[in-house]
């Protein structure tokens, strides 16, 4: 009885103190942060509120974040619907060929990012793939530039990096659906389409949501594609950050600005575990 | 509109799981597809209701070839082996589903599917998902689902097998009452024969996937026409008959061209004084109390097990006591043809 006690306690004391370190205290000096200032390249510790309202006041940054809240908005849409096609195509095919295809879609998961990106210019680059074949059916007599460096560029390339995660919860959500609830929707005299919608992507769209909520959160914060890719235009809130930390050596700034993603992502996350529990997954009253 | 299965076979492979099923399901009956498992019961059943196609045959109803119809256009509804409930639709979602598809709205749907919901008994259920359901709730659920698109027949795949042995007590009564009130076709699926005996008119009897016996269920347990369905249906004794009327017991009456078995019931079997025919000495080797009646085993000088039933506490017999045991001719249901037992 003591030593059960006992154990269980050191067990929550570690798993708290783990979050404290991990998450907890990283996330409370980014915090503190902010409320420093800078002189001369070098941070001055005493607090204001400085950065927060140059945040909050000045109107390039709330540009820069309602365009980036746009793109990872529609990168979000285009990997949702993009992702539950080849998850429900998958999802149709016999066993062995649907797990040797869902395998096929995490393995681009494993690999570098930047080694991702760098593809997407040789697909889209003057010398591209893409360019190549538009020469080849005959459609354009030169390359053309336009596929790259602009912001175009950074969704197809966020939406190449970030798909798998749609496919894949998705996937899982669609394989949860019993032969039997399919057969019993047909019984009833439902075709194809109603199945559809009233069946398989209500039940599909709680898993479908979690990676709704990775290629938001993901897109929303990357500096890497819009830096690579992006061109002039590619300015978004992530290298806004990053240019913070990494050129201007104003991290009190940069731990301001992040504030403001970190919020704005912990929303998004909140909405989509709510939207991921309906209650109807739920054994208690409504 | 009767429902005729002709010549109809299914196979998977090089297997054929369903065999010549030749038969004839008639309007407003009770009909049960009895077997154990993989006797091709539930494979019959989902090739009545659209679900697997058959290899062979032809499914006609009320005169009408639906062999190649897909299942949503069947005047068919089933009630799944584990309801099949849309999880994610309140009771009254799930029951409204078919009248939804068939295009029904407003207050007609309303009132039809909230006097079914009443009907069934969970009125106050109405607004609750499937996973807040008992399972016996799902149950109704699931049948008022079927039930409120009026169907010419319903097909019910085990719909009894997950419950608790009170609730199954409840849901085959109610089952019973529907069917009698609605006049409706049921083509009911189980594995349990007590259910099928007490709840159908006619029982279908399927041994790996060929048609044994059809017949009601006092036919199977008085005529059993093979030895599988004189074993399967109840408890039996079997023994075998040769052309003469010879047995191991003596000598019968009811001789037949060919050798055969004979089979009598435990509660038919006569103990002690005897003026039967057939009979034989044996010992009391088992004794077991069921209540209202009691199940006594004897072994006869033959070697052979004997089962006997007796009503209430059976007789004041001991165990490894001797004793006499009659068949009477009048009992004894010969099945012709039988091979060796």
């Amino acid at each position: 009885m003591t030593a059960h006690w006992f154990s269980a306690a050191i067990w929550r004391v570690s798993i708290w103190a783990f979050l404290l370190m991990a998450v907890l205290i990283p996330i409370g000096a980014f915090l503190v942060y902010g409320f420093f200032g800078v002189e001369g390249g070098s941070i001055v510790y005493t607090l204001s509120l400085a950065n927060y309202i140059e945040v909050a006041s000045d109107p390039v940054y709330r540009k820069v974040l309602g365009k980036t809240l746009r793109i990872a908005a529609e990168v979000s849409v285009l990997c949702f619907v993009t992702g539950y096609i080849v998850a429900v195509f998958i999802n149709r095919q016999r066993p062995v060929l649907k797990y040797t295809l869902i395998f096929a879609v995490a393995i681009p998961l494993m690999m570098s990012y930047v080694i991702k990106i760098y593809s997407m210019r040789g697909l889209l680059g003057h010398t591209g793939f893409l360019n190549q074949f538009l020469i080849w059916i005959g459609l354009i007599d030169e390359p053309l530039s336009v596929f790259l460096f602009n912001l175009t560029a950074v969704r197809m390339t966020l939406v190449f990096a970030l798909v798998p995660f749609s496919i894949l919860t998705t996937f899982v959500g669609l394989e949860r659906i019993p032969g039997a609830t399919i057969n019993a929707a047909r019984d009833l005299g439902a075709g194809p389409i109603r199945i559809f919608w009233t069946i398989v992507l209500p039940l599909s769209f709680p898993s479908a949501v979690v990676g709704v909520m990775f290629t938001f959160v993901l897109s929303v914060g990357d500096f890497l594609a819009p830096e690579l890719v992006g061109g002039v235009n590619g300015l978004t809130y992530g290298r806004l950050i990053f240019s913070q930390f990494g050129i201007a050596f104003n991290w009190p700034l940069g731990a301001a600005l992040s504030l403001v993603l970190m919020v704005l992502s912990f929303a998004v996350i909140a909405v989509a575990g709510r939207l991921s529990n309906p209650g109807w997954l739920r054994r208690e009253d409504p | 509109m009767d429902l005729i299965l002709d010549e109809l076979g299914k196979c998977y492979g090089s297997t054929w799981v369903l065999k010549q099923i030749n038969l004839t399901i008639g309007s407003g009956a009770f009909f049960s597809l009895l077997g154990a498992s993989g006797s091709g019961k539930t494979t019959l059943l989902k090739a009545i209701a659209g679900i697997e196609m058959p290899d062979q045959g032809r499914i006609m109803h009320g005169g009408t070839d639906i062999t190649s119809h897909p299942m949503e256009k069947r005047p068919f509804n089933t009630v799944f082996q584990g309801y099949a409930l849309f999880p994610h639709m309140t009771v009254f979602d799930n029951v409204a589903f078919g009248l939804r598809v068939k295009g029904q709205r407003g207050g007609v749907l309303k009132k039809s599917v909230t006097d079914m919901i009443d009907r069934v008994g969970l009125s106050d259920r109405i607004h609750a998902f499937p996973a807040q359901l008992s399972g016996g709730q799902k149950q109704r659920v699931a049948i008022a689902r079927v039930l409120v698109c009026e169907p010419r027949v319903i097909l019910l795949d085990e719909p009894l097998s997950a419950l608790d042995a009170v609730l199954r007590g409840q849901m085959q009564r109610f089952l019973k009452e529907l069917h009698r009130d609605l006049g409706l076709t049921f083509v009911f699926v189980t594995h349990d024969q007590d259910e099928a005996i007490s709840l159908s008119d006619r029982i279908c009897i399927l041994n790996q996937g060929r048609i044994e016996q059809i017949d009601t269920p006092d036919a199977l347990y008085h005529a059993p026409r093979t030895t599988f369905v004189a074993e399967f249906i109840g408890l039996n004794n079997l023994f075998q008959m040769d052309a003469n009327g010879d047995t191991e017991f003596g000598r019968t009456a009811t001789a037949h061209s060919g050798s055969s078995v004979l089979t009598i019931r435990p509660e038919s079997v006569q103990v002690g004084e005897t003026h039967a025919r057939l009979k034989s000495s044996a010992v009391l080797t088992d004794r077991r109390f069921h209540g209202d009646n009691t199940l006594l085993t004897f072994r006869t000088v033959t070697g052979r097990e004997i089962l006997v039933r007796r009503p209430g506490r059976g007789d004041t017999i001991e165990l490894g006591e001797e004793t006499m045991l009659g068949f009477p001719d009048r009992d004894c249901t010969v099945i012709p043809g039988a091979g060796p037992k």
